[in-house]
């Protein structure tokens, strides 16, 4: 085991392989805020990569429904409970050791955003646990065909397709009188992940130029040990191959090689994240400094600026240790508790920002979707102000958000602008009911 | 989502539209029983899409619409009034609120056409 640094959890931990950087890093950032679970990124991606013999329970993206569901079912869950089992044990034999705790007072913006995890990475749990499973190089379990099977299933049942009881055969099903919201999935591609660590073939591997994760096919023999290490379960296994697939992160699409998407060779959007609807999701790319590992500063680039700039976007589970690539804007009217646990202690400074974003922040956000190459610059021209939101922030306190008739600018890799977003000033129209000469 | 999930029960074979909800049914939430507010979820989710530019009545229709399953919740949690209550108290600081995107992709011959375009979306308030 070596030992590597990891950004997220402010410390350095095990890891069964050296620190080796990808030049860049393939990176996202999810809005919560505005997923309405259409499900239009699972099947862009269902459609683009899964659609064969073998794949049939395979969504490299899907969407659950949080906190009631999951894809396997219950998968956080389930790993949650075998790393506080873990922790649990420790504790019996080191009193001193604090549990799956985080110490937010070690907080340090650009080296330790969210302070120092004090707990077991699933690869430090891993070298403590004892099973009957043998020897794990990563602590996780492979989830029955059962958890496989229904993606959804118990998750949304609100309504039902028509008016109660219209149809012949329909059943008015029970609604859930609390808060959820939806979870939108891929791969992570993370700097240490889980799955890579666990092949025994090394047949994973993190691609150097754009450290997106993939399975080598013909290296593969499919024991499973990468489904079974995957904390976020997103390597899947193929039965009539005999071999795990998982998210390839649309890698021609990345590397600009889509004759028809990019002639001029420019990176697009993966599918699931072209296709999004409701405009929550922004990909992109980021520079590695090769010598610390870490994200270079750039705060012109909006995946940094979201992540590291304003700390708005936070990891999903950053305490299991892998360092996952893919980032959330938190759902604004979630239980904090619950929050904490899933993007851990950032959550507080994220949606303090969020709530009620300067006139930058809000520039950066109106990005997303915007276009579908991918944008490595940004740049705002500042307009007047046009108007005065009041906004209720999560503490019940209500702010006013300023609001100006800026531009915001993206350009793509060849720092071509690509994408211009303004707000305009109001327009005040007459109505027709009052002014009979109205056209 | 039920804690114990290898019970084999919680698997069916039959579609959920098709099967009889009973009172052992596992619809409800076993998990995570924190409380939260509906308000701030119908709040929140309103000024998403405000912020955005969609039309309020376009947006009073994802509610209806049973597709969307947390949209239509809330609906029928609020009411239809209230939630195009709720809409008018987003919309009316600004009146009207619209964003310019204007997209610059290359130029391809596919591309041609669309190489520069204009997508104005606008929200309208209904006066009264």
């Amino acid at each position: 085991m070596a030992d590597v640094y990891n950004w997220q959890i402010g410390r350095k931990m095990l890891f069964p392989y050296d620190e080796v950087h990808p030049q860049w890093q393939f990176a996202f950032v999810f809005n919560i805020n505005r997923c309405i679970g259409c499900m239009t990124c699972s099947l862009a991606c269902k459609s683009t990569w899964t659609f064969s013999r073998g794949q049939e329970y395979m969504w490299w993206n899907n969407v659950e429904t949080k906190p009631f569901g999951g894809y396997p079912h219950a998968w956080d869950a389930k790993l949650l409970t075998m790393l506080q089992q873990e922790a649990q044990r420790e504790k019996e034999r080191n009193p001193s050791f604090p549990g799956q705790v985080w110490d937010t007072r070690k907080q340090d913006a650009s080296e330790r955003p969210y302070g120092v995890f004090e707990g077991l990475t699933i690869f430090e749990a891993a070298t403590k646990h004892v099973g009957p499973e043998g020897p794990q190089t990563v602590l996780g379990y492979l989830p029955s065909e059962a958890e496989w099977r229904a993606p959804n299933i118990y998750e949304d049942s609100a309504c039902h397709l028509g008016k109660p009881d219209s149809r012949p055969g329909s059943v008015r099903l029970p609604e859930h009188r609390i808060w959820f919201f939806y979870l939108a999935r891929i791969c992570n591609h993370c700097t240490y992940p889980g799955c890579l660590a666990a092949c025994p073939r090394q047949a994973i591997y993190k691609r150097p130029e754009d450290g997106i994760v993939l399975i080598d096919q013909s290296r593969c023999r499919g024991y499973r040990k990468c489904v079974e290490g995957c904390p976020y379960k997103k390597v899947m296994y193929r039965v009539n191959t005999g071999t795990s697939e998982k998210c390839i992160g649309c890698y021609p699409r990345i590397e600009g090689r889509d004759p028809l998407l990019c002639p001029d060779g420019a990176p697009i959007e993966t599918r699931c994240m072209s296709a999004c609807i409701g405009k929550i999701r922004l990909q992109g790319l980021v520079p590695i400094d090769q010598q610390t590992g870490r994200w270079k500063h750039d705060p012109d680039n909006p995946l940094y600026y979201l992540v590291r700039e304003r700390r708005v976007a936070l990891p999903l589970y950053p305490q299991f240790g892998t360092e996952p690539n893919g980032y959330y804007i938190p759902p604004r009217w979630a239980p904090r508790n619950y929050l904490y646990q899933m993007f851990g202690p950032g959550v507080d400074y994220a949606l303090e920002q969020y709530c009620c974003p300067d006139r930058e922040l809000l520039a950066v956000l109106q990005l997303f979707r915007a276009q579908r190459q991918i944008l490595f610059k940004f740049r705002i021209e500042k307009g007047s102000k046009v108007g005065e939101i009041p906004v209720r922030m999560p503490s019940g306190q209500v702010r006013t958000l300023e609001l100006y008739n800026d531009t915001v600018i993206g350009y793509n890799r060849f720092n071509k602008e690509v994408v211009r977003i303004t707000i305009e000033e109001p327009i005040y129209e007459r109505d027709a009911k009052r002014h009979v000469n109205s056209i | 989502m039920p804690s114990d999930v290898s019970s084999p029960q919680l698997v069916p074979k039959l579609h959920p539209l098709l099967r009889e909800a009973t009172a052992e049914d596992p619809w409800q939430l076993t998990a995570v029983p924190l409380p939260g507010d509906p308000l701030v979820m119908l709040d929140s989710i309103l000024s998403e899409y405000i912020m955005m530019g969609v039309d309020p009545r376009e947006l009073l229709n994802l509610f209806s619409d049973p597709s969307y399953p947390v949209l239509h919740a809330l609906l029928r949690h609020f009411g239809e009034a209230f939630v195009a209550q709720r809409i008018e108290t987003f919309t009316g600081p600004l009146v009207q609120m619209r964003y310019n995107t204007v997209i610059n992709d290359h130029d391809s011959e596919i591309e041609q056409e669309d190489a520069l375009e204009l997508i104005a979306i606008s929200v309208k308030r209904r006066h009264q």
